[in-house]
C-alpha cells in the first residue's frame, strides 16, 4: 500500500474537518452582516444562504465519507504519527520546496528586480528538481528569462 | 446587423487573422504536453492581453482554446496520456493504433474529424445564438436565477467524483464572489478591515492561482518522465473518401457535442466521453473493435470536442453564462474589457459576436494545416522534462499576475488560491465550479434579490410556474437534486448495472 493509500482515511477526514471550520466561520460572519440590515432582499442575505448551504453540505460530505472511504487504512498508534504520515502523503519534499521557492522568488522580485530573481529561482529550481545538469539548467533559464522579458516586457509592455 | 456581417471585423485586421494562427498554434502544443491545460493557458493569457484592445485579446484566446481542444489528441495517440481531460476517450482507441505503427492514419483522423466537428459546431453557434438570444431578452429574474443555479449544479454534479464536492466548490466559489462592497448599498461583506478586499476578489488572480499555479504543484509530485512512441511518421494526408464515408458519425457526434457543450458549466470532456459511448452502441460492426483500434473510437470523441468547444460560447453570448471553463476565463476577459455579456451583447457590442464567431471558423480553418503538420516538434516538446517547464509555468503564472495591476499582493493572493487548489484537487474537490462560482455569483446574487423584491407582490410558486422556462428549470434543478438522494441513486446504479448485463 503506498503512503497515500495508508493515510487517505486521516487526511480525508482533516480536510473535511477543517473546511467544516472554515464554513462555521463563514457562517458566523454571515450573520453578523445580515444583523447588520436585516431583510429578505438584503446585502446579507445571499451569504447567509450561501454559507448554511455549505455547513450543511459539510454535513453530507462527512455522513458520505463515513460510507465511502475504505477501512482498509492503517491504523497509526497515535494522532501525531498519523498526522506526520499524512503532511508527508499531502506534501511531498518536491511541493514543500517549489511553494518555499516562489515565496523567496516573490520577496526577491520586489528586492532586486525580475531578470536576477527569475534567474536565480529557474537555476535554482531547476537544479534542485533535476539534480546533476547544472550547466543546461543555467544555459536554459537565462534564455527562458531573456525570451519571458522580450515577451512580456517588450512585446506586451508589461512594467517587469 | 446581420451575424455574417459582423464576421468582416476579422476580415477587415489582418492583423486579427494573425493572431488566431498563433493562438491555434500555441493552443496544440499546450494541449499536446500532458500537465499543461488549454484553461491554464487561456487563464495566463488574460491577464497579459489585459492591456490589449478586446478584440485581439479575443482573437488569440479563442485560437488557444480551439487549438487546445485538438491538442490533447497527440499526446494521447503517441503517450497514451490525454493532454486534456476532453482527449481520454481518444486513448482508447488512438494509442493501440500507434502501438500497430499506424500513428500516421490515427493523427490524420483525428486532425480531419476535429476540423469537421468544429466547423458544424461553429454553425450551430453562428445560427443559435441570436435566436437564443432574442428568446433571453424576455427572461426575467427567476429565470436567470435558476439557468445560474442549474448552470453550477450541471457543472457540479459533472466535474468530479462526488456532486457534494463539487457544489460545496461552486457554493465556496460564489461565496469568494461576494467578498467586497455590495453593488446595491456599499455595504461591506468579509472584507476583514482589509483594503485590497474591498473592491473584492480579483478573478484573474483567482483563476491563475487556481488553474495555474496549483496544476504546476500537482504535477511536481510525479516527476517521472513521459515515454515518447518513437516511430516513424511520414507525412499526415487527409483521405476525404473516409471523412465521407464516416460523415453520419461525425454529425450525430457532433449534434452531442453542441448539445453537451452548450450546456452551462458541461464541456468537451463530457461530450467527448458521451459521444465516444453513443459511437459503440450505433456502431455495429466496426472494421477494429473499439479498444483495439477503432477508427470510429477517434472519429465519435474528437469531432464531439471540437463541436462543443463553439458550442460553450452559446451561452456564454446569448445568456451570460459560460458552456466550460475556458468560456468562463473568456467571459471573464469580457467583463473586465467593460463588456456586459447576456441577451443585449448582440445589439450593443456585434463586434464581440463577430470575432468569437469569425475566430472560432477561422482557428478551425487553421487547425487543418498546423495540425496535420509538426509532428518531429511535438515529440521534441513532448520530451521537456517538468523539472524544467514546471518553474516557467510558476513564472509565467506569477509575472502573469503582476501585469494585470503592478500589484504584489495579488501575487501573493494568487499564490494563495494556488495553494488552495493544490489541497481541492487533492481531495477530489474539482476547481471548476470555484472559478465559475466566483464568476456567476454577482449575476446570481443580483436576481436572488430581484427575485426576492418581486416576491413581496407575486407569490414565490406563481413566480416559478407562471413562467414557462422558469418552471423547466426549477424542475431541471429538482431532477438532479433529487437524483442523488441515496436511495434514487442506489436505485439507479442497480438499474444501470442490470442494463450493462444485458
Amino acid at each position: 500500500m503506498t503512503l497515500d493509500e495508508r493515510t487517505f482515511s486521516f487526511r480525508e477526514y482533516f480536510v473535511l474537518t477543517v473546511s467544516a471550520l472554515m464554513n462555521c466561520f463563514f457562517l458566523y460572519e454571515s450573520i453578523q452582516i445580515f444583523m447588520k440590515k436585516p431583510g429578505a432582499d438584503a446585502p446579507g442575505t445571499f451569504p447567509l444562504i450561501l454559507s448554511c448551504l455549505m455547513v450543511l453540505l459539510n454535513v453530507f460530505l462527512f455522513a458520505e465519507a463515513h460510507h465511502r472511504i475504505p477501512k482498509c487504512t492503517e491504523k497509526f498508534p497515535s494522532v501525531f504519527s498519523a498526522l506526520a504520515a499524512s503532511v508527508k502523503a499531502e506534501l511531498p519534499v518536491n511541493v514543500v520546496v517549489t511553494f518555499a521557492a516562489t515565496i523567496v522568488y516573490v520577496v526577491l522580485m520586489s528586492a532586486v528586480g525580475f531578470v536576477v530573481s527569475t534567474l536565480v529561482f529557474l537555476v535554482g529550481l531547476t537544479v534542485y528538481l533535476d539534480r546533476k545538469k547544472w550547466a543546461v539548467a543555467l544555459v536554459s533559464s537565462a534564455v527562458i528569462t531573456a525570451a519571458i522579458y522580450v515577451v512580456f516586457g517588450l512585446i506586451f509592455r508589461v512594467r517587469l | 446587423m446581420s451575424v455574417i456581417q459582423n464576421l468582416m471585423v476579422l476580415v477587415q485586421d489582418p492583423s486579427l487573422i494573425l493572431l488566431v494562427g498563433i493562438g491555434v498554434f500555441v493552443g496544440i502544443y499546450v494541449g499536446a504536453i500532458p500537465g499543461l491545460s488549454t484553461t491554464m493557458a487561456v487563464s495566463i493569457l488574460i491577464s497579459f492581453t489585459y492591456s490589449w484592445n478586446t478584440l485581439p485579446a479575443l482573437a488569440l484566446m479563442t485560437g488557444v482554446h480551439v487549438g487546445g481542444c485538438f491538442g490533447g489528441s497527440r499526446s494521447a495517440i503517441l503517450l497514451n496520456i490525454p493532454g486534456t481531460p476532453a482527449a481520454l476517450p481518444t486513448t482508447f482507441d488512438g494509442y493501440p493504433l500507434a502501438k500497430k505503427g499506424k500513428a500516421a492514419q490515427a493523427l490524420t483522423v483525428t486532425t480531419v474529424q476535429s476540423f469537421v466537428g468544429g466547423i458544424i459546431g461553429c454553425v450551430a453557434l453562428v445560427f443559435a445564438t441570436p435566436v437564443i438570444s432574442k428568446f433571453a431578452l424576455q427572461f426575467n429574474a427567476p429565470d436567470y436565477l435558476f439557468l445560474g443555479i442549474l448552470g453550477l449544479m450541471l457543472v457540479g454534479s459533472l466535474s468530479g467524483k462526488s456532486m457534494l464536492k463539487g457544489v460545496l466548490a461552486a457554493a465556496c466559489g460564489l461565496l469568494i464572489g461576494t467578498f467586497g462592497m455590495d453593488s446595491f448599498t456599499g455595504m461591506q461583506r468579509f472584507t476583514f478591515g482589509n483594503l485590497y478586499l474591498m473592491s473584492g476578489v480579483n478573478y484573474i488572480v483567482a483563476m491563475i492561482g487556481l488553474f495555474g499555479f496549483s496544476e504546476a504543484l500537482v504535477q511536481l509530485r510525479d516527476l517521472r518522465a513521459v515515454d515518447v512512441m518513437k516511430q516513424k511518421i511520414g507525412r499526415l494526408v487527409p483521405d476525404w473518401k473516409q471523412v465521407f464515408h464516416f460523415f453520419p458519425l461525425t454529425f450525430l457526434s457532433s449534434l452531442i457535442g453542441i448539445f453537451v457543450g452548450a450546456l452551462p458549466g458541461t464541456g468537451g470532456d463530457i461530450a467527448a466521453l458521451f459521444a465516444y459511448d453513443t459511437a459503440k452502441r450505433t456502431v455495429k460492426h466496426p472494421e477494429t473493435p473499439f479498444g483495439e483500434g477503432a477508427l470510429e473510437g477517434l472519429v465519435a470523441p474528437e469531432s464531439a470536442n471540437n463541436a462543443a468547444a463553439p458550442a460553450a460560447y452559446i451561452p456564454l453570448l446569448a445568456l451570460g453564462i459560460p458552456g466550460d471553463t475556458c468560456a468562463a476565463i473568456i467571459l471573464g476577459s469580457l467583463v473586465i474589457h467593460g463588456f456586459n455579456p447576456g441577451p443585449t451583447l448582440m445589439t450593443k457590442n456585434p463586434e464581440i459576436l463577430g470575432i468569437i464567431v469569425g475566430g472560432m471558423i477561422l482557428a478551425n480553418l487553421f487547425l487543418l494545416p498546423l495540425g496535420l503538420s509538426g509532428i518531429r516538434i511535438f515529440s521534441k516538446i513532448a520530451e521537456v522534462p517538468k523539472q524544467m517547464l514546471m518553474p516557467v509555468i510558476i513564472v509565467l503564472c506569477v509575472v502573469g499576475v503582476y501585469a494585470i495591476n503592478n500589484s504584489m499582493v495579488d501575487i501573493v493572493w494568487m499564490i494563495g488560491f494556488g495553494l488552495l487548489g493544490y489541497f481541492m484537487r487533492r481531495h477530489d474537490f474539482p476547481v471548476g465550479p470555484m472559478v465559475l462560482g466566483i464568476i456567476l455569483s454577482s449575476l446570481i446574487e443580483k436576481n436572488l434579490r430581484r427575485t426576492i423584491s418581486l416576491c413581496a407582490t407575486t407569490p414565490f410558486f406563481r413566480l416559478i410556474f407562471g413562467s414557462l422556462l422558469s418552471t423547466v428549470l426549477f424542475l431541471a434543478i429538482l431532477a438532479i437534486i433529487v437524483c442523488q438522494l441515496p436511495p434514487v441513486k442506489r436505485q439507479l446504479e442497480a438499474r444501470r448495472a442490470k442494463a450493462e448485463q444485458k
